[in-house]
């Protein structure tokens, strides 16, 4: 499992974290399963960096964050998008594409 | 952008709140994922061990969610002050030296600072200062005026002049006093005539009362005084406006008293007499010398105004042909460097360089504390590096290190500020320094706001090199040495010794600037003065012309007083004349010349002197005869001329039997022939030293203008002891007289050395800090120079090295120091003892035999200080010194 997991490359985090949370308010552990779980454990995300991130698009006031009850009853801070938030979405979102899709053209050309 | 404030608040004030939260969230996390292992088949305890493997260092996660919220700057710099205030009072002698440097530092420019505000920068406390100027009469080719205008001009400026809002007089000079009788004493005040307008012009109102009125032109005398008259003189009792005084004779209405910190030049002034158009001024507009003030319209130049008056001067000046003669024009000047000039001829200079050099002493003081951290640094070294092992960054420690210098420039700055309000306070109580009048010099709000510009500069000057220095920790070397952590890198060896050359070389401009004011004040104090000062005893009278109305009274009251005085016990001789501080003036003087030519030239207002008055005051006779009881008004008239006139004049042959007339060729006066030529006599004056110009003397008998006299007592032993004497025969003559204020004539000449002497002493005191200091500062390098090679040293005296050799090392290391400091101080002196130039008297700018000894003393006292650890080097046992690492 260890071996196929891919480190993430700087700066997609914010990206994965804004792109989840868009489904709807989600906790910062739901938020790293998920990750892990649609990449099918290719993408790991560190909690080391994971929360850290989470404070600071908060305070970028891309997401915002309330405290709500998770599935199992427990005492859970939920994120979720805020409209700048997603406009910032759309944004990386449209760079990422056009990042990956150029990465891709320069590697098959040469 | 408001989440982003909204957090950082949140952050910052409710602290723990958010913590709280974090920990929540975090420990959330951490339950939910053991949870998922537990599911996975793992124990709870192995799931938990997982969990915590996984995430890393708790710790550090929160402080870079901390981080993320921006909280960090804030919090940190709590900590660092937390922190840093536990470093310094673990150490309580450092922390004590270093404050009290800085303190003395900060003190002494807050100090000069609130002088210089208050002085030069800060506008006068009167209405549109800025617009507010002076008028003097200047005589070409001198630029700027020094001299008196007369009331007749200041009467038609008024009136045909538009350049001015509004146009006042008031004077002071001489005879500007007045005789003061209160409860059966009489007493001569100074009191100030001044215009209508005059207070009307400064846009200041009474404090009780209220100032002129025009209604007041119909009454004898108005006046109006200075809150320190009334709380003096009338115990500063309400009720006295509206009362009357008795001046001069007549009854004077009070219109008000002014406020307590109102104050125009001269300070002094106890009150203003309201000029009436029955008064001298009015009388006799030609005669009466006064000074003009005005306030400019806005828009108008001091130039243009100058142009204007002096045009309407021209007009009139025909009026009186002898004033025409010396050619005098109108002068208009900024009143607020005015005031500055009339007050010290220097001041303003001297409170700039006064300024440069407290800047000097503070940066010793910065440069000796930099050397004491630097020392610390070092000491402190395992620490920091054990904070920078745990995860302190570069920037991190230097901040910390630059937060504990910035609490020692807080503590320095508020004790320096204690300091400097303690000198303000002593400045304004014994008026040790003469400042003009305006602002009272105080620690107000732009003061303050100066030194805590200074403290910051100060901690970052003091502060960046040690911090910077003791923070390139290189963490493996450092940490592997087990030794007492005293050594320190060849780099911040290198950085103290610089500093300390840069300190000597400092604390050699502030002596040389010193030692160049103390030996002028000096020569000043004892300059010989052509008569003989001790045992001397003087005091002003003037006759009121009430009572003394004729020059024949006048003469009657002068024999008395002689008589009187010369049967006194004690009295070894008794003279008349002019006061030895007064300045003779320049009026022209025409003198007959071989073949029928005259020459007419300024030359010197006629003193009045008595038949002793050489004798009494040991003024040599170089040739001819003293005025005798035979010079009479009735006699042939005579002059005695000085050394300086006879040279000037008759520069080929003798100047007895040659004869002068006072004024132009054609004035009534008569021919004058001169029957002796006397010494010259030096007069202090305002500027820097004493002038000998040329003089001329008549007998008292012969010279109607006799009013205004000094007497001179010649005693023999104490002076003191006379002086009820003199006060009595005095009162047995005129009982009517105010009672005259006797001096010694060292005394009465101490005004004039005041201003030099304040300034040497002052500058005296800061060298004395900046020598103290750098004392200090090259004894602490050296200190630890030795304590660095004390293994070295040891090696060397094992090896046979005698005391001698290791005092020599020592010393060596300290002699250079020492030696290239003074090189470069000595080069700093020789720039900036230029600007002494016009303070100094006696001793050039570049003095040798001063910049010689101060150097030797400076070379003295640092070689003491290095002497010190150099015994102590010496004293070390080898054994140990060996041992030490």
């Amino acid at each position: 499992m260890a071996e196929s997991r891919i480190d993430l490359p700087q700066g997609t985090l914010d990206l994965l974290i804004l792109r989840t949370v868009s489904l709807g308010p989600q906790h910062g552990w739901a938020i790293a399963e998920r990750v892990q779980q649609i990449s099918n454990d290719v993408l790991c995300i560190q909690q080391g960096s994971l929360y850290p991130a989470l404070h600071r698009l908060e305070r970028r006031g891309w997401i915002k964050a309330k405290w709500g009850v998770s599935e199992n009853n427990r005492r859970a801070k939920y994120y979720e998008l805020t409209r700048n938030g997603r406009r910032q979405l759309a944004d990386e979102q449209d760079t990422w594409e056009k990042l990956i899709a150029a990465v891709a053209q320069v590697l098959k050309a040469v | 952008m408001l989440s982003d404030l909204y957090i950082r608040f949140r952050s910052l004030f409710r602290r723990s709140t958010v913590e709280a939260e974090l920990d929540d969230e975090l420990r959330f996390h951490m339950e939910q994922k053991a949870e998922k292992y537990v599911r996975a088949g793992m124990s709870n305890q192995e799931a938990l061990r997982r969990v915590r493997l996984e995430f890393g260092g708790l710790d550090q996660v929160k402080e870079q969610c901390r981080d993320a919220r921006g909280v960090t700057l804030l919090t940190t710099f709590a900590q660092d002050i937390r922190y840093g205030l536990r470093i310094l009072r673990r150490s309580p002698g450092f922390t004590a030296i270093t404050v009290l440097i800085l303190a003395l530092g900060i003190g002494a420019n807050t100090a000069v600072f609130s002088i210089l505000f208050a002085v030069l920068l800060r506008p006068l406390p009167y209405k549109d200062a800025n617009r507010l100027v002076v008028v003097w009469q200047r005589m070409p080719p001198d630029t700027i005026g020094t001299a008196f205008d007369t009331y007749r001009e200041f009467d038609e400026w008024s009136r045909s002049s538009h350049s001015f809002e509004k146009l006042a007089a008031a004077t002071w000079a001489q005879d500007a006093g007045a005789v003061l009788s209160l409860k059966g004493q009489k007493r001569e005040i100074l009191a100030v005539p001044a215009s209508l307008n005059f207070f009307f012009m400064l846009g200041v109102s009474a404090a009780q009362g209220r100032t002129f009125e025009s209604d007041d032109l119909k009454n004898p005398c108005t006046v109006v005084l200075s809150h320190q008259f009334w709380q003096q003189r009338l115990g500063g009792e309400s009720g006295w406006v509206g009362k009357n005084l008795t001046l001069d004779g007549l009854n004077c209405t009070i219109a008000g008293v002014m406020p307590k910190d109102f104050s125009f030049y001269p300070k002094q002034t106890e009150l203003w007499t309201l000029i009436t158009p029955n008064s001298k001024f009015i009388r006799n507009p030609w005669g009466m010398p006064i000074g003009v003030f005005g306030l400019l319209k806005p828009g108008v130049s001091r130039a243009a105004a100058q142009a204007e008056l002096a045009g309407i001067e021209r007009r009139i000046i025909g009026e009186e042909p002898d004033l025409a003669a010396m050619k005098l024009e109108p002068s208009v000047l900024d009143l607020q460097s005015e005031f500055t000039w009339l007050t010290g001829r220097n001041l303003r200079r001297s409170l700039v360089v006064l300024f440069a050099i407290v800047i000097f002493v503070l940066i010793i003081a910065c440069v000796n504390v930099a050397n004491l951290l630097l020392g610390r640094a070092a000491e402190r070294r395992k620490e920091l590096s054990l904070r920078a092992a745990i995860g302190a960054g570069r920037s991190r420690l230097i901040r910390q290190l630059l937060t504990e210098s910035a609490l020692l420039t807080l503590a320095g700055a508020t004790l320096g500020t204690v300091f400097a309000v303690a000198c303000v306070r002593y400045v304004g109580t014994k008026e040790a320094a003469q400042l003009p009048p305006g602002n009272p010099v105080s620690v107000n709000w732009e003061v303050l706001l100066f030194t805590i510009v200074l403290a910051i500069l100060t901690s970052l000057l003091f502060g960046l090199v040690p911090a910077w220095t003791a923070s390139r920790i290189d963490l493996h070397e450092s940490l592997k040495q087990s030794g007492p952590a005293t050594s320190r890198g060849a780099m911040s060896q290198r950085t103290s010794r610089t500093l300390v050359v840069v300190e000597i070389a400092l604390s050699l401009v502030v002596l040389v600037a010193a030692g160049l004011l103390v030996e002028s004040m000096v020569r000043l104090a004892n300059a010989p003065l052509g008569y003989v000062r001790d045992n001397l005893l003087t005091a002003a009278i003037r006759l009121p012309a009430s009572s003394y109305p004729k020059t024949e009274d006048r003469m009657r009251f002068w024999d008395r007083l002689d008589l009187k005085l010369c049967s006194s016990p004690g009295v070894r001789g008794v003279a008349f004349g002019p006061s030895l501080n007064y300045l003779p003036g320049t009026s022209p003087v025409t003198v007959e010349g071989t073949r029928d030519t005259l020459r007419t030239a300024p030359a010197g207002d006629p003193e009045s002197v008595g038949v002793n008055y050489y004798r009494v005051l040991g003024i040599p006779l170089l040739q001819g005869r003293e005025f005798t009881q035979a010079d009479r008004a009735k006699s042939f008239p005579v002059a005695i001329v000085n050394e300086a006139f006879a040279k000037e004049f008759f520069p080929k042959r003798s100047a007895i039997g040659q004869r002068i007339k006072l004024g132009t060729a054609d004035a009534k006066d008569p021919w004058l022939t001169i029957v002796g030529v006397v010494g010259n006599v030096s007069h202090p004056t305002l500027y820097m030293g004493y002038s000998q110009g040329t003089s001329i003397y008549r007998p008292l008998r012969q010279n109607p203008s006799n009013d205004s006299l000094a007497v001179f007592v010649r005693t023999a032993g104490d002076v003191r002891a006379h002086e009820p004497d003199i006060l009595r025969a005095v009162a047995e003559v005129d009982r009517n007289l105010p009672v005259p204020t006797m001096q010694t004539v060292d005394e009465s000449l101490s005004a004039f050395i005041a201003e030099p002497k304040f300034r040497a002493e002052l500058f005296s005191v800061f060298a004395g800090l900046a020598l103290l200091l750098a004392a200090v500062g090259i004894y602490g390098v050296l200190s630890q120079l030795v304590v660095q090679r004390t293994h070295e040293i040891g090696i060397r005296v094992a090896l046979g090295a005698n005391r001698h050799d290791v005092v020599r090392l020592v010393l060596g290391e300290g002699l250079k120091l020492i030696c290239v400091g003074i090189v470069l101080g000595l080069a700093g002196a020789l720039l900036v003892t230029r600007l002494l130039s016009s303070m100094l008297y006696g001793v050039g700018t570049t003095d040798p035999l001063t910049f010689a000894s101060v150097s030797l003393l400076l070379m003295t006292v640092a070689l003491l200080a290095c002497y010190i650890p150099a015994r102590r080097a010496v004293r070390m046992n080898p054994l140990t010194a060996l041992r030490a690492e």
